[in-house]
């Protein structure tokens, strides 16, 4: 067998070799593939201890083919009552000294992703069932509800109920004291939990219900402020501000609990965990593309996505392979790293973000102009698929640092510009960075700073006009493009795609375009050449994955810097490559990464 | 052209823009059929042409089917996409109405029944059984 297997691969390499002017490698699978489903490994890197024996964690853990492990914290596995703990007295399954020590023996490293308020995937969300008495209730009326991969309804209950916020208290106290006293060094993340409903992540932890009204009242009438006096604008800034504190309070219990082990703060997405997706398993409609978009949004808003709520029949194929690859082996493990944008660690693959767009979220920034009124997000996934970052104020440390083989455009609004995004455009304007500001909202007060950078620089502004009036600065490798937005308003669709279109070809973008993609995923990551590879100066990796029922056909035509350097985990594919061009052909379920080497 | 055994609609009576100045009205929140979600256009055409009141744009925009701005007229408007549809029937579910099946409810297989089942049904009587020859064939 591993002989005409061999025969194949020296007829496959000659193949292309008659295409390829550089050699192209066949290797196959070398991300860590999981093992067959375990419920207590139900998602990426996930470990849920309470699903299985602590006599069978060493075999589990052992058996893992990572080794840094994600342990969410089950509180009403610890408490019934929400008055006492169980930290291995009485079951032994609630032993996380004996998980940490099994974990430590195995060489693995365990990450304990502690909730603030629900965690989707347990019955309460996991509050103990005493103290569960209210339902949360969402914008749309309903029940904050989802369903998990065992069928089971999970009812998610108001965090906004005084005696849940006292019980929480206790268990991190708790939960701290026994970390101290058992000096467990295991890193600790605070995690709200989230999902993604119409584009927007939504927390958990937020709630319509009458407990949070009539909590929010009482925050009014505290700041003497009356609900009925106050504007709509006035009423959203107050009631987003308000959920804000609330979640800042659970964060600070934990804060004060877990001192040194608390890494700090986490977004996580349950992929398929809002109620319109809650209602489409319902009448069994999911398809594997409505989880996939929701995995890939969650990495453009640098947010975790979990499939812990997906079926595990789901991710057998396609989408199972995208979140090991996407997720399990590259964006969670940086994501996690306290240095995760800094390490220049060469063999590790990060995302690729062309873009940087940024967008303020405060509960009123959407009735100004947005970037999808402006038909943005359509041309970016056209041309670059979702290799973009949306920032917003809560990431916008995590892209401070320009890694050197990974250039982008950083995209502002002037209503969102304050002190801090002002300085970070300058800083990143004088150190070669590219940015695109719409001046549409920009106040008066910062107009005047910007033209007071530019002449105190002696900065010379080109004025362009094409379909609203263009100003360009440059300052070295830096170049800051300013439009006026509102001009664009009564445009229609295809102007503004093609102006997008128009704009962006001036930044000189090193990028390989992809025909024909409609229904196939695809994302690009990125990580620098070794010291084998210093013919090329950056190594991208694009993964293909076709979620379709139907054949895909796609074609890449390089630019003269791009080399086809190899091809990898490829199923249920053919890969043809010409000279500057390269066809794949994907059957359904399929999918493949090609590697490509990056010169100058 | 497509057969529907049943539409179920689930509707709420709120401000669904808090940043807008327009009063609390009724809305659809979401329509299904018995193959899942419905496609919205001859729902919407049918809201703009006959139905439309302030603020619908920005509704369908979040793919809402609204203002409706009593309960009746929320009605008319289900019985009338219910014959535009040919559909046999349409269920409609306010919010509170799901609320509480989902209260009583501990799988997903029990609140979708309750939901098929106990919701307000408007029979379309103009709809015929099909006759044996469509029986055959479809």
């Amino acid at each position: 067998m591993s002989i005409i297997l061999e025969i194949k691969e020296e007829i496959y390499i000659k193949f292309l070799a008659t295409f390829v002017r550089h050699e192209v490698l066949l290797v196959s699978l070398t991300t860590p593939v999981p093992k067959e489903f375990d419920s207590a490994f139900p998602s990426e890197n996930w470990f849920f201890y309470w699903k299985t024996s602590a006599s069978l964690w060493k075999t589990k853990l052992s058996e893992f083919p990572g080794t840094r492990i994600v342990v969410p914290i089950n509180w009403a596995f610890h408490s019934d009552t929400g008055d006492k703990f169980d930290f291995g007295e009485l079951r032994p399954e609630t032993n996380l000294l004996k998980l940490v020590q099994i974990a430590e023996e195995l060489s693995r490293e365990l990450i304990f992703f502690f909730p603030l308020g629900a965690f989707p995937f347990l019955a309460n969300g996991g509050l103990p069932h005493l103290l569960a008495k209210n339902i949360a209730v969402n914008g749309e009326g309903l029940g904050v509800h989802v369903i998990d991969s065992e069928d089971n309804l999970i009812k998610i209950p108001t965090f906004f109920d005084p005696k849940a916020f006292e019980a929480y208290q206790k268990f991190t106290h708790a939960f701290g004291e026994y970390f101290r006293t058992n000096k467990i060094a295991s890193d600790v993340w605070a995690i709200n939990s989230g999902y993604f409903s119409r584009g927007c992540f939504t927390s958990y932890l937020e709630d319509h219900s009458n407990v949070f009204e009539s909590s929010f009242e009482r925050y009014l009438h505290s700041n003497k402020k009356d609900k009925q006096s106050l504007s709509p604008i006035e009423f959203s800034q107050e009631a987003y501000e308000y959920n804000k504190q609330i979640l800042d309070l659970y964060f600070k219990a934990v804060k004060e609990s877990f001192h040194h082990n608390l890494e700090g703060q986490l977004s996580v997405a349950f992929i398929g965990g809002s109620s319109e997706r809650v209602l489409k398993k319902l009448f069994g409609s999911m398809v594997i593309s409505d989880y996939a978009d929701e995995v890939y949004e969650s990495l453009a808003k640098d947010i975790v996505p979990c499939s812990a709520l997906v079926p595990h029949k789901f991710k057998s194929g396609v989408l199972g392979r995208e979140l090991n690859d996407l997720i399990a082996n590259t964006y969670l493990p940086l994501r996690l790293s306290s240095s995760a944008y800094d390490d220049e660690d060469v063999s590790f693959f990060r995302t690729l973000s062309f873009f940087k767009v940024y967008e303020k979220v405060d509960g009123v920034s959407s009735i100004f102009q947005n970037w999808k009124d402006l038909e943005l997000w359509n041309y970016l996934k056209a041309n670059f698929g979702w290799n973009y970052k949306i920032v917003s104020s809560d990431t916008l440390s995590l892209h401070e640092n320009k890694s050197p083989y990974q250039d982008h455009v950083s995209l502002f609004h002037g209503h969102d510009i304050d002190r801090t995004i002002f300085q970070y455009i300058l800083k990143a304007f004088m150190n070669g960075g590219k940015i695109i500001l719409n001046k549409s909202g920009l106040t008066d007060e910062y107009v005047r700073k910007f033209e007071t950078f530019f002449l105190e620089n002696s900065l010379n502004v080109e004025k362009v006009n094409h379909l609203t009036m263009m100003e360009n600065i440059t300052l070295g490798d830096g170049r800051l493009l300013m439009f006026d937005g509102e001009a664009l308003i009564s445009k229609e669709k295809s102007e503004l795609v093609d102006f997008w279109k128009k704009i962006i070809s001036t930044f000189d973008i090193v990028h390989v375009p992809i025909e024909n993609a409609d229904g196939v995923d695809y994302f690009w990551r990125t990580r620098a050449s070794k010291t084998s590879e210093l013919k090329f100066e950056e190594v991208r990796r694009l993964s293909l994955y076709n979620s379709t029922s139907y054949r895909k056909k796609i074609r890449m035509k390089l630019m003269k810097n791009f080399i086809i350097y190899k091809v990898l985990d490829e199923i249920n594919v053919i890969v043809q490559t010409f000279p500057n061009e390269v066809e794949v052909e994907l059957a359904p379920d399929g999918s493949v990464v090609l590697d490509f080497g990056v010169f100058s | 052209m497509k057969e529907f055994e049943y539409v179920l609609g689930i509707y709420h009576y709120f401000k669904p823009f808090s940043l807008n100045p327009e009063p609390p009205s009724f809305y659809f929140l979401y329509f299904f059929d018995q193959h899942g979600f419905l496609d919205l256009k001859e729902a919407q055409d049918l809201y703009l042409n006959h139905f439309k009141e302030e603020g619908a744009e920005k509704a369908l925009e979040y793919s809402y089917i609204g203002p409706f701005e009593t309960i009746e007229k929320l009605n008319q408007y289900a019985f009338r996409l219910c014959e535009e549809l040919d559909a046999k029937k349409i269920n409609l579910i306010s919010a509170s109405e799901y609320n509480s099946f989902l209260e009583s409810s501990t799988q997903a297989t029990q609140l979708a029944s309750d939901i098929l089942e106990k919701g307000n049904a408007l029979e379309n009587l103009d709809k015929k059984k099909p006759g044996l020859f469509k029986r055959l064939f479809h």
